[in-house]
């Protein structure tokens, strides 16, 4: 791989952990628009660790990954009264708030962003953290809580209904959408050597829906494809760094993207790539990929995982 | 007291900005339960095409203007028709979504054509700054709150008295019971949805005559301010935002008067969530109210 | 008289029909559940007919497809000749009258007693341009429910529930209906206001010559005032008969046994006992 390529899939990876982190939050029913800010704590967190403290790579990691979820936690626990659009509209604001405050504090920076932070993260620690992600929320869908969650993402009443705890729920979605976006963040800090207020602000923000949307909603794996392939088309259109492609260059990258989102949105609200659930059933030790990339729609590969 | 007679002058100007762009927001909520991320940015294509129209094109101040105040009606338009009707009406969900990406579809539109840079715009009129016992306006302030105070009052009133907000208060209470009643419910959310618009259009305009600039992604932190107006209103709430809006202005430019601009975000936010913890609907209540 | 399809021949005149409405099987879906199968049913012309049947039998699915508001339904629906079902709910209430007072408290709560009321006169203005001959206006409404005129200015939610189904079915009769589909207006109303309301609509009804659909699970009250009824049971006709025949029937007790016994007064369960 040439070290465009690679780098290209290190962003993507680290983009898609984000991405996953909007996906659980999501699922589990909370309609959160706030993992550019999750993702820009993190990335604060984990670079003042590596810079200040000069911790290994790993710790600002966890470091990174702990307060993002820490932040996600008192979201949950502030706006535990408010739900649907109106959730959604609050974190936006809450977002913005903290990337503009972020862009006031002189201690952070300020609008500079936060700068001179070790370029540790490669392609493996990207494709590692990624994987670890994955895993980790695939796992977690088959745990009691993983279940309840997924109940009470679909329909909350129904959910209270049998006992279990909107609250809890709340918290988890958002604690985990947190940590992967945490995670993504450190990544992220460590690849640019700098994180900067507008990494947080909600001008980025529907990337991440974007990357979902076309990876769809149903499952981490549409998180992970739409990432790479969403982030892979931008290269495209970007034309390899400069120079034309037809008749885009590559300012348009952007609102084209916006366009894919709006359309996407209207032909098919679960996503482009998956649509079902990819059901992993540990006692036929066997990965169903129904609906992946459409091709394996309906059929059944074993694969083990 | 100079300073905060001065401020709170300042202020009212910078709360008339909100109030020109929430009203429009709370009202297409109030009318369609449809948050529109992309409302703020409306404002942003008024100003652009008011600057493309009056200066690249030569067409001057006016014309400009009537160009920009419709480019954002029509962008309204195209919202409703070419993107929320297409969604299922129970995907609220959705509409929000849709709504996010065209926000970010018109905000890199709009920066490739200008190459994200900020723009001057020139004003409307010839402002003419007084300076009475050491308190300073501008003719531009007092048209952009005198103008605030008509608009906002005005679209309250109509929708008070007029047949067509009669229509517009029915169909956000109950749209099924509004369809049982005959009430074109489709035409009214359009209508709604366009009369945000232009609101919207015709505060950009008003606001850059004070500002005297415009960026592409405006609209982000001026969304930051109509959720927070919005919110702690009610959404849905006219009457609300109007009030809520003055206050939050002028409470800013009193905290970033005295203690420094990095303060400025922390009222509204703040504000925004003591609110959503005490009295989630607002101050003024929820759906589409005049009273 | 049993099958709903000889009814409908007794009621035709020789050349002009009496029927306004004509519903052929009907059938309502929501999803996989069929709540309405198969109904066909008349309403003449000028008369009120009844529709009753325990709780959950499909009595307002039938009138909310009349109103063109189901996701899902098939069949025809003629009024007056021709056929509405495939029209929009809208188009059912401006071109044709078809007007439903729905199941529980219909009005607008945030807006006023008098702005209710207007938004019946904005469709009735419109269908008395359209040649309209059902017509009212506010002051007839006044003098039906004096109530309404006191309470003018008030919010529709400070009203009672009785006084809000008064404004429900004024609003209604403002809209100049050619067809009136009434869903179970004693819903949650005491007794007493249960009786003034359903003397008052019979009253109007008769001296207005409105068409009327009314669906009720009180069968007392309804039987009274309706001079012919048709018997729902999970979402069947079971039974179609004049008013004054079906209240005798005994397979009228039997259909609300167990789901809705307790409405019956007391004496139904003394009866209900002697058929099992
Ligand atoms: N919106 C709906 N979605 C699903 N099922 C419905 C809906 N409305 C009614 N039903 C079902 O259809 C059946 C008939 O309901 P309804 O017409 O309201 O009966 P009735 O008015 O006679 O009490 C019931 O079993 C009810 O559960
Ligand atoms: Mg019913």
């Amino acid at each position: 791989m040439t070290p465009y390529v690679q780098s290209v899939f290190t962003t993507a990876l680290i983009y898609s952990l984000v991405t996953m982190g909007l996906y659980i939050t999501l699922a589990s029913g909370q309609f959160s628009i706030a993992h550019g800010m999750l993702m820009g704590i993190g990335g604060y967190a984990g670079g003042i660790a590596s810079v200040q403290f000069r911790v290994p790579m790993i710790l600002s990691l966890m470091v990174g990954a702990f307060t993002a979820a820490l932040f996600g936690v008192v979201m949950a626990l502030v706006l535990r009264r408010t739900s649907g659009v109106l959730l959604a509209t609050v974190t936006i604001a809450i977002g913005q708030g903290v990337s503009l405050t972020a862009a006031n504090l002189n201690s952070l920076g300020g609008s500079q962003g936060y700068f001179g932070i070790p370029l540790t993260t490669n392609l493996a620690w990207a494709s590692g953290t990624a994987l670890v992600g994955l895993v980790g929320l695939l796992v977690f869908r088959k745990t009691r809580l993983g279940l309840a969650m997924l109940a009470a993402g679909r329909d909350e009443t129904v959910a209270q209904s049998i006992g279990i705890s909107i609250l809890k729920i709340r918290i988890w979605g958002f604690l985990l959408g947190g940590l992967l976006a945490g995670l993504g963040g450190v990544l992220l800090a460590h690849n640019n050597g700098l994180i900067e207020p507008s990494d947080l602000s909600f001008a980025n923000e529907p990337l991440f829906f974007i990357f979902l949307m076309v990876g769809g909603l149903e499952t981490p794996w549409g998180a992970l494809f739409g990432s790479i392939g969403v982030w892979w088309l931008q290269e495209l259109l970007r034309f390899g760094n400069s120079g034309q492609f037809l008749i885009f260059d590559q300012a348009d990258r952007y609102w084209i993207l916006g366009l894919v989102m709006v359309i996407t949105v209207i032909v098919r609200p679960q996503g482009i790539l998956t649509r079902k659930p990819i059901v992993w059933n540990p006692t036929r030790r066997s990965f169903q990929l129904l609906g992946v990339l459409g091709l394996f729609r309906g059929r059944r590969s074993d694969n083990t995982s | 007291m100079t300073y905060f007679t001065q401020f709170l002058i300042d202020g009212l100007a910078i709360g008339s900005l909100y109030v020109l762009v929430t009203i429009g927001f709370t009202l297409v909520f109030g009318v369609m339960g449809l948050l529109n991320v992309a409302h703020a940015d409306l404002y942003m294509v008024a100003v652009f095409v008011f600057l493309g129209v009056a200066q690249d094109l030569h067409f001057g101040i006016v014309l400009g203007a009537i160009a920009g105040i419709a480019a954002a009606g029509l962008v309204g338009a195209l919202l409703f028709w070419q993107v929320i009707r297409r969604i299922d009406r129970n995907r609220t969900l959705s509409m929000f979504v849709a709504t996010l990406g065209v926000s970010y579809f018109l905000e890199n539109l709009v920066a490739k054509f200008v190459q994200f840079r900020t723009e001057a715009v020139p004003p409307l009129f010839q402002s003419k700054f007084y300076d009475v016992s050491n308190l300073h306006f501008s003719t531009g302030q007092i048209v952009l709150v005198g103008s605030t105070l008509i608009i906002a009052v005005g679209l309250s009133q109509w929708l008070r008295r007029s047949n067509t907000g009669k229509l517009m208060r029915a169909v956000s209470e109950n749209t099924h019971l509004a369809e049982l009643v005959a009430i074109d419910t489709v035409r009214i959310m359009a209508i709604a949805v366009i009369l945000a618009s232009v609101i919207a259009g015709i505060g950009g305009l008003l606001v850059a005559n004070t500002t005297l600039s415009v960026n592409p992604f405006v609209a982000n932190d001026v969304s930051l301010k109509m959720f927070a107006v919005a919110v702690v209103a009610g959404v849905g709430s006219v009457d609300g935002a109007l009030v809520v809006g003055l206050f939050l202005g002028m409470i800013e430019s009193l905290t970033v008067g005295y203690f420094g601009s990095q303060w400025e975000t922390v009222i509204g936010l703040g504000a925004m969530i003591i609110v959503l913890l005490v009295r989630p609907q607002g101050l003024f209540g929820k759906r589409l109210r005049v009273g | 008289m049993d099958d709903p399809k000889s009814a409908r021949g007794v009621m035709d005149f020789v050349g002009v029909s009496r029927t306004a409405l004509e519903v052929t099987s009907l059938s309502v879906n929501y999803g996989a559940i069929r709540a309405v199968q198969d109904v066909s049913l008349d309403v003449p012309r000028q008369g009120i007919t009844a529709l009753v049947g325990a709780n959950g039998a499909g009595k307002s699915s039938i009138l909310r497809a009349l109103a063109g508001i189901v996701p899902e339904c098939h069949g025809s629906i003629k009024l007056n000749g021709v056929d509405v079902s495939k029209l929009p709910a809208r188009k059912r209430v401006i071109d044709h009258g078809i007007v439903l007072v729905p199941e529980g408290r219909g009005v607008f709560t945030t807006m006023t007693v008098r702005e209710n009321l207007e938004l019946g006169l904005l469709i009735g203005d419109r269908r008395r341009a359209l040649g309209a001959t059902t017509t009212f206006d506010l002051e007839e409404v006044y003098n039906l429910f004096p109530i309404l005129r006191e309470r003018g200015d008030k919010r529709a939610q400070y009203l009672s529930g009785g006084e809000q189904q008064m404004l429900a079915i004024s609003r209604s009769l403002l809209m100049s209906p050619a067809l009136l589909l009434v869903d179970e207006p004693s819903m949650g109303l005491a007794p007493q206001l249960v009786r003034r309301i359903f003397d008052v609509m019979s009253n109007v009804f008769a001296q207005h010559k409105v068409t009327v659909l009314l669906v009720e699970q009180d069968t007392k009250i309804a039987l009274e005032i309706a001079s012919f009824a048709y018997l729902l049971e999970r979402g069947v006709i079971s039974l179609a008969a004049p008013s004054a025949v079906l209240r005798e029937d005994p397979r009228l007790k039997i259909a609300y046994l167990g789901v809705a016994s307790t409405i019956l007064s007391g004496d139904a369960s003394d009866n209900n006992r002697g058929n099992r």
